[in-house]
């Protein structure tokens, strides 16, 4: 059992603030996890300790610097314990990757992603009217693959491979948007 | 297509296979290599797993369902109807805001990461086709499923014309003619009918005994049929079939790639093997016979467990618990397993059911806080967080009664079994965990080390439990409560009579929900010989994280020759 859950809880002030700062940045926490331990189970289990870690060493964080670095850096612990861990029994990338990927990661202005996602939105329209109902069945709707493959009586090796397509199609997209705008990568 | 695009192609073929839950051991490695070498592709990386997470989280817009948090008000004081902000922070209630906070975190985080659909989906207007059950699942070791797959169990049915997929992990199926086939994941299977399982991605290991002869494996590029055998199936990611038969007969078919095409079928028998390829045209080659590639068993473990259940349909009471040793499964109804005694704690915390009650105040001098442990069924109850050691016990822990100052106590537990415990084959102790569903997956490592102490026998490190959080086994535990100790939250308490006997804070009912885990002690792992004993054992959590052991229960196994099977 965790001590955590046995320590002190924080003031009602520095409650709130952790609240309103943690919400801002839990998604692109989240992202900065993912990318590290790219599976969804492995991202849940290091994003929800972290949390708890955030939560009770927020009274040692300096507002004056970046919350998101701050929380990175925790992160970072996290998941480097959790593959120790968890040993070989999922794959995962070696030390010195993991090191390189969250050096970079770290570094993305969110303002870049945040010009991607903007992006996206208006790539998804233009997609076929097939693909998108795929897209939306599949990720907004969150019907198991295998569910809409019977329905369409298709295999689902086949809808897997349509939504890489898709997202490989959609990566374009996103590139010729924010070329066009001056953006690029 | 130049070099370039053709790299970009790879890695993007990978990343989808990443995101879907179906990158295979080759593939990751490929990718990793990638990643390390190439600035570019990191780009390429981050921005896929950003648009994959992009695309995850348009569930997150559609309109979402009120959130209540009044779920856990129930248990607040009459006061606690106040807004989190505004309530006081008494001491008594400081750990329900950190508690209220973390559900409110993992609310919040499941809210945009696994939010599930308010309402089922219709699929499509097609007929539904009947269900029909052609496999039972009849053991589990460690699986782990792949994203979207159906979840199986013990006892779980295998349908007709559904596909299952296993990231991990072994599965052992049963067929309605008696064919037993365990699946060593990742594996991707379908079955139409109880003679019938196609491959199409994994390795399996097909034991036909008399009445399931017929009984064939499909692989992308092969029908196996089997004449009263075993054999093995091994089916990579690009569909190329290793055959390797260790008893018996089989007939491996090669499919035709082309209408005019045909590669002749060929029997094979004992120590025999073949594999199949797909390189312009089909091709079969012998190949050397490899009998490690057959599985004959799912290796021993604790299988499972059952348990009376309260309110909610939660786990309460330990009742039995099945444990393969030898390569056979034994269920052992818990009056019949070897019980302990508390010898020594120093540590932090104990936990009592639901109703709070505190054995050391409840007016009952009969009732002691190490029964909690040892003297009871429960698997909500325990005295927990024992505190550890980084290293494994060097030398006889010092187990004072009352700790000396000068000489403190050794931090952990121990227990003594009440009749000496024999090493026989497989586990010959079993041990439960409760675990936060939050907290590490594969429960938290601990140290044993056998009692008395001697530089002959092994302290063992337990990392991973047999049924861990993610183990389809393990049950959900009903509600149950934390008790600290006043003196020193952080300190703990020193010896066993301090266990008894120092105030506790009256305990907290705990929100976060619970899993019972289970692990299996192997005395041969601690330097015993087959049929020497062990009187009892030293516990000590390996304190590699913030989280820490607690055992709810542990009992030894009867030696095999007395034991039910």
């Amino acid at each position: 059992m965790s001590n955590d859950l046995e320590n002190a809880a924080l003031p009602d002030d520095l409650h709130v603030q952790f609240l309103h700062v943690f919400t801002q940045h839990r998604n692109q926490l989240y992202s900065y996890i993912y990318s590290l331990l790219p599976n969804r189970d492995d991202a849940e289990d290091v994003f929800q300790r972290t949390s708890l870690i955030l939560w009770k060493k927020f009274p040692e964080y300096d507002a004056t610097c970046s919350f998101f670095s701050w929380a990175c850096g925790v992160a970072f612990y996290e998941v480097k314990n959790f593959i120790r861990v968890a040993q070989r029994k999922r794959l995962q990338f070696r030390d010195d990757v993991i090191q390189q990927l969250a050096d970079e990661r770290a570094g993305i202005p969110q303002l870049k992603l945040n010009q991607r996602a903007t992006a996206l939105q208006d790539c998804i329209k233009k997609l076929k009217e097939k693909d998108r109902l795929l897209v939306e069945q599949v990720y907004r709707d969150q019907t198991p693959v295998k569910d809409v493959a019977e329905a369409a009586g298709a295999a689902v090796q086949t809808l897997y491979n349509r939504l890489n397509q898709i997202r490989h199609q959609l990566t374009h997209c996103i590139e010729r948007t924010l070329s066009y705008t001056g953006e690029g990568k | 297509m130049n070099q370039k695009q053709n790299q970009k192609e790879i890695l993007f073929d990978l990343l989808g296979a990443l995101c879907t839950g179906t990158i295979t051991a080759e593939q990751h490695q490929t990718l990793e290599n990638i990643l390390a070498e190439d600035a570019e592709a990191r780009k390429d990386y981050f921005n896929y797993l950003e648009l994959h997470l992009n695309l995850e989280r348009l569930h997150d817009e559609r309109p979402e369902p009120e959130i209540d948090f009044r779920f856990h008000t129930h248990a607040l004081p009459a006061d606690g109807t106040k807004t989190l902000v505004s309530r006081s922070l008494k001491t008594p209630q400081a750990l329900w805001l950190l508690l209220t906070a973390v559900c409110a975190t993992i609310v919040g985080g499941f809210l945009f990461l696994n939010q599930a659909p308010s309402t089922p989906q219709q699929i499509s207007q097609n007929v539904v086709p009947e269900e029909i059950s052609v496999a039972k699942v009849t053991q589990t070791a460690a699986v782990r499923f792949a994203e979207g797959a159906p979840f199986l169990k013990v006892g779980s049915a295998i349908e007709a014309y559904q596909e299952y997929a296993i990231s991990a992990g072994q599965v052992q199926l049963v067929f309605s003619n008696g064919a037993e086939v365990i699946l060593t994941g990742p594996a991707v299977f379908e079955s139409e009918g109880d003679e019938h399982l196609a491959v199409r991605y994994g390795a399996c290991s097909v034991f036909a005994p008399e009445g399931a002869e017929g009984f064939t494996v499909e692989t992308p590029l092969s029908n196996v049929i089997d004449y009263g055998t075993r054999f093995s199936v091994n089916v990579s990611d690009t569909g190329n079939t290793d055959v390797q038969v260790i008893e018996g007969e089989t007939d491996v078919r090669p499919i035709k790639l082309e209408e005019n095409s045909g590669v002749a079928a060929k029997r094979l028998t004992k120590g025999m093997a073949q594999r199949l390829t797909a390189n312009n045209g089909l091709v079969v080659n012998e190949i050397p016979f490899d009998r490690a590639q057959y599985i004959a068993g799912l290796p021993d473990r604790v299988v499972s467990y059952t348990t009376t259940v309260g309110p909610h349909r939660k786990a309460e009471d330990l009742t039995s618990v099945t444990i393969q040793r030898g390569g056979t499964a034994h269920k052992y109804a818990v009056e019949d397993l070897i019980g302990i005694e508390l010898t020594h704690y120093k540590g932090r915390s104990f936990l009592t059911r639901d109703d709070g009650v505190d054995p050391a105040t409840d007016g009952n001098p009969l009732t002691l806080r190490r029964h909690l442990l040892d003297q009871d069924r429960s698997l909500l109850t325990g005295v927990v967080n024992p505190f550890g050691s980084e290293t494994p016990l060097t030398e006889p822990p010092v187990m004072n009664e009352v700790e000396d100052p000068n000489q403190p106590n050794t931090p952990g537990m121990a227990i003594r079994f009440r009749e000496p415990v024999v090493n026989d084959a497989g586990p010959d102790i079993v041990l439960f965990d409760l675990q936060i569903i939050v907290h590490t997956t594969t429960g938290d490592a601990f140290y044993v080390t056998p009692l008395p102490f001697t530089s002959k026998r092994n302290t063992h490190r337990i990392n991973q439990f047999d049924i861990d959080l993610a183990s389809p086994e393990a049950k959900p535990l009903a509600k149950f409560w934390l008790h600290l100790f006043n003196k020193n939250q952080q300190a703990g308490i020193g010896s066993r009579s301090e266990l008894e006997t120092a105030s506790g804070n009256g305990g907290n009912l705990h929100i976060v929900g619970a899993k019972a885990l289970a692990v299996g002690i192997d005395l041969s792992d601690l330097g015993f010989a087959e049929g020497e004993t062990v009187e009892g054992l030293f516990i000590q959590d390996a304190q590699d994280n913030a989280d820490v052991i607690d055992p709810v229960f542990i009992a030894g196994l009867p030696p095999l020759k007395h034991s039910k099977k």
